[in-house]
């Protein structure tokens, strides 16, 4: 922080004073209106006191006159022309004076020229002053005549005035330049220095300007402490921007970590499924190949989605001004698809704002769940709950001409494998038996495992006995080659098969299974390895 | 009986009378006159002549006589006095500004009357004054000076 009063050397005192442009114009500013003002003034005067000198030079010729009157009155009187002479030599001892002419009734008594005077000293217009009688005053005896030296008189009066001039000069010289340095020193100066010092501020904290010395107390005092007031308050304001930068900053950084950072996809849409905006989370979760390329790709080709389903999902969050979701998925439905959960909320106008789930693990775990639920570990087929499940969900929406047929499969001599060759091999005659069973029907027939060694199979849109028949002495007949369950025991295992065809309208699943059961014991406790239809008309 | 005009009349002559007794009680002197030679010509003259005669600026009398003017010393000041009414000091310093520098020349110093008297007589440019009663036959009587 500084301060201490910057002490400035003599030599940036200086070149700054010169560079200091107010101050010379200030000074050229005096020094002009103090020249025009001293020539008018000047100028003026000089023709007016060369005037007066030159009038008062020939009123000093009058008193010379006076002086002499009694000497040139007695000298008329007696008519003396030495006297006169006296008189006129007198007179020239006044350089003003040319030539005397003193006349005394009619006659001339001197008319002297200076001696050594300048020829052209031929005046216009003499001093005429009549001789009085000295013991008579009212009788006029006489005349004498001056001739000023008007050269020398206007010469005298120029000498007066230019002296004056000259003097008026120097002092309004002085003047001016006293002047010049009180505003210098007073005015120039030191704003030239509050300048300068305002100039290189540097605004950091504390900084300040100092007054020149002896202005403490003036207006540029207080010019100086107003700066200070507002450069103070000027880096208080930067300070507290700062602060309030940093604070939008460290928000900022809060929103960006939790945009940026988020797992969830956040992104932003516009009305015709184009992203605008969105986090890295997005690019990862459905692919960063789909987001270098465009600046606003489609959300709809990224989720190999219909543009309708997006669209819809966008118009009803929109209209109904609500938060709306969907899930989606992409890829194979068989293998490695994967599925996301989609939500919409408006945002602003024409804009929604959107998160965006990869729900493939849960879809997976859902179907993993439901599996265990549903299906046979060992084998891959439905258990029963999930048999029931699926069978009480197709005869619930089965018509006359649905042709479902219910198989029952028992094994036979399995409990002789599992005991004499191990659990391990029961389950693999097990899983073996799996796959004959699914070989033999079409993908969108039902094979459930019942449990033990029982297999149920429900033939959907199949018309008729004769096809089921058909499928049970397909599976007899693929059982008949041996099962190998380890490289040297191959292991054989036969069937009891019970069909029953399913009554419409609305024979209820289990009626169907007891009646396929059946049909099945009736074959284990007769010949085994066979198979029976039940009848339709049978009941419990 | 007497009117009162007439009354007046004589009032105004007795008061005349008494006032020039008195002025005369009140000068002790005798009246000055100016006396020239009978020889020179002279009747009379005016007081500017004798004024210029005096003070050296006329050198001759009208006629174109010389004119030889004489002072007599107890008189002088009264002379000059009741002629242009100038003190004594003042025609001295006249007639030495003139006697310095000019070719002017005063008149004659006499310390007596007498001695005015007989220079008149004798020269008939001389020209002086006196008291009237030592006025005589041998002189002429040209001007009268009246008191101030």
């Amino acid at each position: 922080m500084n301060h201490s009063r910057p002490k400035h050397t003599p030599l940036e005192k200086l070149s700054s004073h010169v560079r200091s442009r107010l101050m010379l114009s200030a000074m050229l500013s005096i020094l002009g209106v103090a020249s025009i003002f001293g020539l008018l003034v000047i100028g003026g005067s000089y023709f007016m006191l060369r005037n007066n000198e030159q009038q008062r030079l020939y009123q000093g010729l009058e008193e010379l006159i006076s002086a002499v009157e009694g000497t040139a009155k007695v000298a008329a009187f007696a008519d003396d022309a030495t006297l006169a002479k006296e008189v006129a030599t007198g007179l020239f001892s006044n350089p003003a004076v040319a030539r005397v002419v003193i006349t005394a009734n009619t006659k001339t008594l001197v008319d002297l020229d200076r001696p050594n005077a300048h020829l052209n000293a031929q005046a216009s217009q003499p001093l005429s002053r009549e001789i009085k009688s000295p013991f008579n005053s009212k009788e006029i005896i006489g005349v004498l005549k001056l001739y000023p030296a008007d050269e020398h008189v206007r010469q005298a009066a120029t000498d007066s005035a230019q002296l004056l001039a000259l003097l008026l000069s120097l002092e309004l010289l002085g003047v001016a330049c006293a002047v010049s340095w009180v505003v210098f020193a007073k005015v120039t100066r030191p704003i030239g220095s509050v300048a300068h010092d305002l100039h290189a501020l540097k605004f950091t904290a504390g900084d300040m300007i100092w007054p020149p010395r002896g202005n403490e107390k003036d207006e540029i005092g207080q010019l100086v402490g107003d700066v200070n007031m507002m450069v103070a308050r000027m880096q208080s304001l930067l300070l507290s921007e700062r602060d309030l930068r940093d604070a939008i900053e460290n928000s900022e950084e809060k929103f960006r970590l939790i945009f940026e950072n988020a797992e969830a996809g956040i992104f932003t849409l516009d009305k015709t499924g184009r992203l605008h905006s969105w986090n890295p989370a997005m690019a990862r979760l459905l692919g960063a190949e789909h987001f270098s390329a465009e600046s606003n790709p489609a959300l709809a080709q990224i989720l190999a989605c219909p543009q309708e389903k997006l669209i819809a999902l966008i118009e009803q969050s929109s209209q109904n001004a609500e938060s709306v979701w969907a899930d989606f998925a992409r890829g194979d439905i068989e293998n490695n698809s994967e599925h996301f959960h989609i939500v919409l909320n408006p945002a602003g106008i024409g804009m929604l704002q959107g998160v965006c789930n990869d729900i493939t693990e849960r879809k997976r775990n859902e179907i993993r769940i439901r599996n265990l639920a549903e299906r046979d570990a060992l084998t891959g087929l439905l258990n029963r709950r999930g048999f029931e499940f699926r069978a009480n969900d197709i005869l619930s929406h089965a018509g006359p001409a649905s042709g479902l047929t219910l198989i029952a499969i028992d094994l036979d001599g399995f409990k002789a494998v599992n005991d004499t060759l191990g659990h391990e091999a029961g389950d693999h005659v097990l899983s073996e038996v799996a796959k004959i069973l699914e070989q033999s029907v079409r993908k969108s027939d039902l094979i459930a495992r019942m449990g033990g060694d029982e297999f149920v199979i429900l033939l959907i849109n199949q018309a008729s006995a004769e096809t089921a028949r058909g499928v049970a002495r397909k599976i007899l007949e693929a059982l008949k080659t041996p099962i190998l369950v380890s490289p040297d025991s191959p292991t054989h295992v036969g069937a009891s098969i019970g069909l029953a065809l399913w009554q419409p309208p609305s024979e209820a699943l289990d009626t169907l299974l007891r009646r396929a059961d059946q049909a099945m014991y009736a074959v284990k406790h007769a010949s085994k390895n066979g198979f029976l239809l039940a009848a339709s008309s049978d009941t419990i | 009986m007497l009117s009162l005009s007439q009354l007046l009349r004589i009032g105004r002559r007795i008061t005349l009378a008494l006032s020039l007794a008195m002025l005369c009680s009140v000068v002790a002197a005798e009246e000055l006159v100016v006396i020239v030679n009978p020889g020179s010509g002279v009747e009379k003259l005016s007081r500017d002549e004798v004024i210029n005669i005096f003070l050296g600026r006329y050198k001759q009398f009208p006629s174109g006589l010389a004119a030889q003017a004489l002072d007599t010393d107890p008189l002088k000041a009264r002379f000059y006095a009741e002629l242009v009414n100038k003190p004594l000091a003042d025609i001295n310093a006249y007639w030495a500004r003139l006697k310095f520098s000019g070719q002017t020349r005063p008149p004659i110093q006499a310390e007596h009357t007498e001695a005015a008297l007989s220079f008149v007589s004798t020269q008939t440019s001389g020209i002086a004054y006196i008291e009237r009663s030592k006025a005589n036959k041998q002189v002429r009587i040209v001007f009268t000076l009246s008191p101030p």
